[in-house]
């Protein structure tokens, strides 16, 4: 961030706190937003609404961002209603619509405390013993998303509820596929098969849509914030289900079916308690083929981004070729649901 | 090209140096960007030995020939790579067509689980092994 940037962040941020004064004392690029940028913003201001120094989040795009994620208003939307119907996400502050403060739309919450670091989340053996609540609470946050039902005032650029989720995500993936250089056998075939074995949704909820461990703030075991909400979509609940427990969200811990960090009966238990009443999870299997589907079409698009110039990058280009590994186990997945039906 | 030492052996020093002398001095944001790094340069040294090897190009039009026949394969023409290229936009275009609707995980299961591991063979042979999704921060 340049000086003539950070003065003018300063300048906004007491124009929005109401402030006589506000000092940027800190600004860092934090690490993992392959999509969007977010800065750690630490800042001192004299009176108005954030009095003293505070620890903010400013997020943005970044150099080249998924036409399918929502822009930061709609973000800074999402995260006040999720607020609204209690789920821990962090206190959304100010929007920055037009890109007055650093050139680009932008909006800054509030720092939640802890680490979403996916490495010591799956591994910290300091955590093992709160691994049950800390999955029985992953399930009480989405239950408490996924009360939020069409159609809604706040969250009309989500558009119309989707009918039948599951066939209407299946068919959204060909436009993808299409636009892609290569073809991906193995994902058509995957695609096809999600499309012909699509369940029936008897419920269409507001869905996070990347709810998975990366995504999830926690502070010793404490969630404190539930990040990242530019993929969130009407759908069936389900879908955050499998996204979560797919085995590409685990982080190479297998044996824990919760994002490498919990237990699949600790999540559903605390889902069903916070729902008050009991889920049929039977789709759930099939909702992890297509989250695994859904990842590898992801990654092969961010490779694009690095292949096609627009963003050159390590991680892009290694995202690119992890693309193959989800491949591999949405066959395996296939065969085993096939094998067992 | 002709010097020695060749470039799998500039390539192995290179990545040696940064895992011995480099990685452990980094941290945070830093470790993860060199462990990246380490990591394309593994995957590219294997490609590399594989550059002799045509086994995964043969294996994968074998399976093409089994389930289009052989001389469909033949007729996809251009090299190894630009024949499997061809050969995937028509399975792409059966695929989507329900040429395999009635048996999924018949005989077009063998030739997509062949692609898929020779690709795995040389981005992530461990994948194949135990089955592990690659985490550039753990190696």
């Amino acid at each position: 961030m340049t000086e003539a940037q950070r003065a003018a962040l300063a300048n906004w941020l007491a124009e929005r706190a109401g402030a006589d004064r506000a000092v940027i004392e800190e600004a860092c690029k934090l690490s993992g937003g392959a999509i969007q940028e977010n800065w750690l913003i630490k800042v001192t201001m004299d009176g108005g609404s954030l009095p003293g120094l505070s620890e903010l989040v400013l997020r943005t795009d970044s150099p080249s961002r998924v036409v399918q994620s929502h822009g930061r208003g709609q973000e800074f939307a999402l995260l006040k209603v999720a607020r609204a119907v209690g789920m821990t996400v962090p206190e959304a502050l100010f929007l920055d619509d037009q890109g007055e403060a650093i050139g680009k739309p932008a909006y800054v919450m509030r720092r939640a405390a802890g680490t979403a670091n996916p490495r010591q989340l799956t591994r910290d053996p300091a955590l093992d013993p709160h691994r049950p609540s800390l999955a029985e609470n992953l399930g009480r946050e989405i239950a408490r998303l996924h009360r939020i039902k069409p159609p809604h005032a706040e969250l009309d650029f989500l558009g119309p509820a989707p009918t039948a989720p599951a066939a209407q995500r299946a068919e959204s993936f060909l436009t993808e596929l299409d636009s892609l250089p290569s073809p991906l056998p193995i994902l058509e075939w995957g695609r096809r098969w999600l499309a012909r074995n699509a369940p029936p949704s008897d419920r269409v909820v507001l869905c996070h849509g990347d709810y998975r461990i990366g995504n999830v703030m926690v502070d010793g075991a404490q969630i404190t914030g539930i990040l990242d909400w530019e993929f969130a979509s009407w759908s069936d609940p389900m879908e955050d289900i499998g996204w979560l427990c797919a085995r590409c969200w685990r982080f190479g811990v297998d044996k824990r079916e919760v994002g490498g960090v919990g237990a699949r009966t600790d999540l559903y238990r605390g889902y069903e308690a916070e729902a008050g009443y009991m889920v049929d999870w039977s789709s759930v299997p099939y909702w992890e083929v297509m989250a695994t589907v859904r990842w590898a079409i992801i990654a092969h698009h961010q490779g694009l981004r690095h292949t096609s110039g627009a963003e050159s990058s390590v991680e892009l280009a290694l995202t690119g070729r992890k693309a193959v590994e989800m491949e591999l186990d949405v066959l395996n997945q296939i065969r085993r649901i096939e094998e067992g039906a | 090209m002709f010097d020695k030492p060749n470039r799998i052996d500039l390539l192995e020093t290179a990545n040696e140096t940064l895992r011995r002398e480099v990685l452990p001095h980094l941290q945070g944001e830093q470790k993860y960007a060199g462990l990246m790094v380490a990591s394309a340069i593994a995957t590219v040294m294997r490609e590399i030995n594989s550059d002799h090897n045509h086994q995964p190009v043969r294996r994968v039009l074998d399976g093409f020939a089994t389930l289009y026949g052989q001389d469909n394969v033949h007729h996809a023409g251009g090299d190894g790579e630009e024949r499997i290229q061809t050969l995937n936009r028509h399975l792409v275009r059966d695929i989507r067509d329900g040429e395999f609707d009635e048996d999924p995980t018949g005989p077009i299961f063998a030739l997509l689980m062949e692609q898929a591991l020779q690709r795995l063979s040389l981005s992530n042979p461990s994948f194949v092994e135990a089955s592990e999704y690659s985490q550039p921060n753990s190696s």
